[in-house]
């Protein structure tokens, strides 16, 4: 006796084919997810007088890695800032540990500048000072970030 | 119809045997992972296999070059290239040694007042010399060709031995293009940076290769058991336990990463050479980094300036900096005692003893602060450090004399 497969083979392999390319791609994407999550980029910081949108930073950030963000910054009517004199330090919380690096901030136009050289070395918890001057007033702004 | 029936259910029994057989080899008591997702995830940022592939090196259009590697493999070896005829690069950094030379202080052409680090996985680094004096692989090798103490040459001295040496002579030229007159301080410049170019294209195979850390945690990354000869011991285990976590030995804060180095400067309180003499570290390295005519921005590097982001953006005012010194990898330790930057600590032992006793810096301020650590502690420290040993991931020929 000639054992026969007890499915109609041709028709339910298509769909067994499906299946397994569905269960697949759900594991990509299920994969992919906790990517994007960390890769989630945007941060915005609000003061008492200008409001600045951060893109390029995760969260959480990666250790040793040298890289530059975007910033955009606008005043509380909604208004690009122009021509503010911006720069950034930070410290590791509860250490005396500064960051490796001095990153250097350019005015590109439009309320955007660019941020560049910014390294974290250690792991752990870090707070980030962004110092704005602008023509008639000023201001700090601070910002946590998780180094892992 | 009854056939059909029979036929299906004989299929069912089958797929369900095969099943059953499954599920009884993993019924055996599966191994059970003793590190928390949070601490895998920090192992896994320790193994050797999270360590990026090398990149080009913009600085040096020859890095990848496969006959200047071969040039440098020569250069690094020639003891023609000292004042005495008897110092090469290999005096200080020896392949059995895993390129360190066993001695306190190294000792070329005079004694030094540095320990040699190994050159293993040095194209790595950010920074180069314990203060980081240096920013560049290449210009690492010039600094030591030319100090007195080491090789004691001038540059013009290199060319002219390139040149009566037909040997070095017709590879130079091969590779680099014809040597310049003697006079030419451009040119000679220039090929003195290309020898140091070819030194580092040599440099750029010494690479570390997987130690039984990462196979242990290769393995736990895998879902697997490592296997018997991979596992750590207790003692090993309870010293990587003491390593990550961060409350107790603080470790990870300096010693990050698949090399075990954040590839920064921080102050631990070695004491100088000299009682009197306090050596500023870092805060003056970056400073001569900075003028030093071979850095990453300079006319004889082939990097454009964009490229040169750790020296264009290196901290240098900060006091944190000051006394401060390179953190090494904690790789290949074994054989490359002794140990700190003057090589005051005899053994591994004698390390874990600084980290106990807590030296006052004589210049800056040490960072370190009483460890929540006990004796037994720091043993299996030292315990599981001796794991980090692996083998050199280099071409066989690297790693002895050209022609041996």
């Amino acid at each position: 006796m000639r054992l026969r497969f007890p499915f109609r083979w041709r028709t339910e392999r298509r769909a067994f084919l499906v299946g397994i390319c569905v269960l697949a791609s759900g594991a990509a994407i299920g994969a992919a997810l906790p990517v994007a999550a960390q890769a989630q980029s945007s941060t915005r910081l609000t003061g008492k007088f200008v409001v600045v949108e951060i893109a390029g930073l995760r969260q959480p950030e990666q250790l040793n890695r040298m890289h530059g963000l975007d910033l955009r910054l606008r005043d509380r009517g909604g208004a690009p800032v122009e021509h503010a004199d911006v720069s950034i330090s930070g410290s590791r919380k509860y250490a005396p540990n500064e960051l490796p690096t001095v990153p250097v901030i350019t005015h590109l136009g439009g309320g955007a500048y660019r941020l560049e050289g910014l390294r974290f070395h250690m792991a752990g918890e870090w707070n980030l000072s962004l110092n704005i001057r602008m023509k008639e007033t000023s201001e700090s702004l601070s910002l946590d970030v998780v180094v892992k | 119809m009854a056939l059909q029936a029979a036929k299906r259910f004989m299929w069912m029994s089958a797929v369900l045997l095969a099943a059953g057989s499954a599920v009884a080899q993993y019924s055996v008591p599966a191994f059970k992972n003793p590190w928390t997702a949070e601490q895998m995830e920090i192992l896994r940022s320790l193994s050797i296999s999270s360590l990026p592939k090398l990149r080009p090196d913009p600085t040096n259009k020859y890095a990848d070059n496969p006959r200047a590697a071969d040039f440098g493999h020569r250069l690094f070896f020639d003891t023609r290239l000292s004042s005495n005829g008897k110092v090469a690069c290999a005096t200080c950094h020896e392949p059995e040694r895993d390129f360190t030379d066993g001695k306190p202080l190294s000792v070329g052409v005079g004694v030094t007042t540095r320990n040699a680090p190994t050159v293993i996985g040095a194209a790595y680094n950010f920074w180069f010399f314990w203060d980081g004096r240096k920013d560049t692989l290449w210009s690492q090798a010039l600094a030591s060709i030319e100090n007195p103490l080491e090789h004691n040459m001038t540059r013009d001295q290199i060319v002219e031995v390139i040149r009566k040496n037909s040997d070095l002579a017709q590879e130079y030229v091969a590779i680099f293009g014809k040597l310049p007159e003697a006079g030419d301080t451009d040119g000679i410049n220039r090929a003195f940076a290309n020898v140091g170019k070819a030194i580092a294209a040599y440099e750029r195979h010494l690479l570390p290769g997987r130690a039984k850390f990462d196979r242990y945690v290769d393995a736990l990354a895998a879902g697997r058991e490592p296997a018997k000869a991979d596992m750590l011991s207790l003692d090993e285990s309870e010293g990587l336990r003491v390593f990550i976590t961060d409350q107790q030995g603080r470790c990870l804060r300096c010693h990050n990463g698949p090399l075990f180095t954040n590839q920064h400067f921080h102050n631990i309180g070695v004491v100088d050479p000299e009682p009197h003499e306090r050596e500023a570290g870092r805060i003056a390295g970056i400073e001569q980094a900075r003028a030093d005519e071979f850095n990453c921005t300079g006319k004889y590097s082939d990097a454009q300036p964009a490229q040169c982001s750790e020296l264009q953006h290196a901290r240098s005012k900060s006091p944190e900096l000051m006394g401060a010194f390179k953190v090494p990898t904690l790789r290949n330790l074994p054989k490359t005692a002794p140990y700190m930057r003057i090589g005051n600590r005899r053994a591994l032992e004698d390390v874990m003893w600084h980290y106990r006793t807590l030296p006052t810096a004589r210049a800056g301020k040490s960072e370190l602060v009483n460890f929540s650590i006990t004796g037994t502690e720091f043993d299996q420290l030292e315990a599981f450090l001796r794991t980090l040993e692996g083998p050199i991931a280099a071409p066989a020929k690297y790693l002895r004399p050209p022609g041996k």
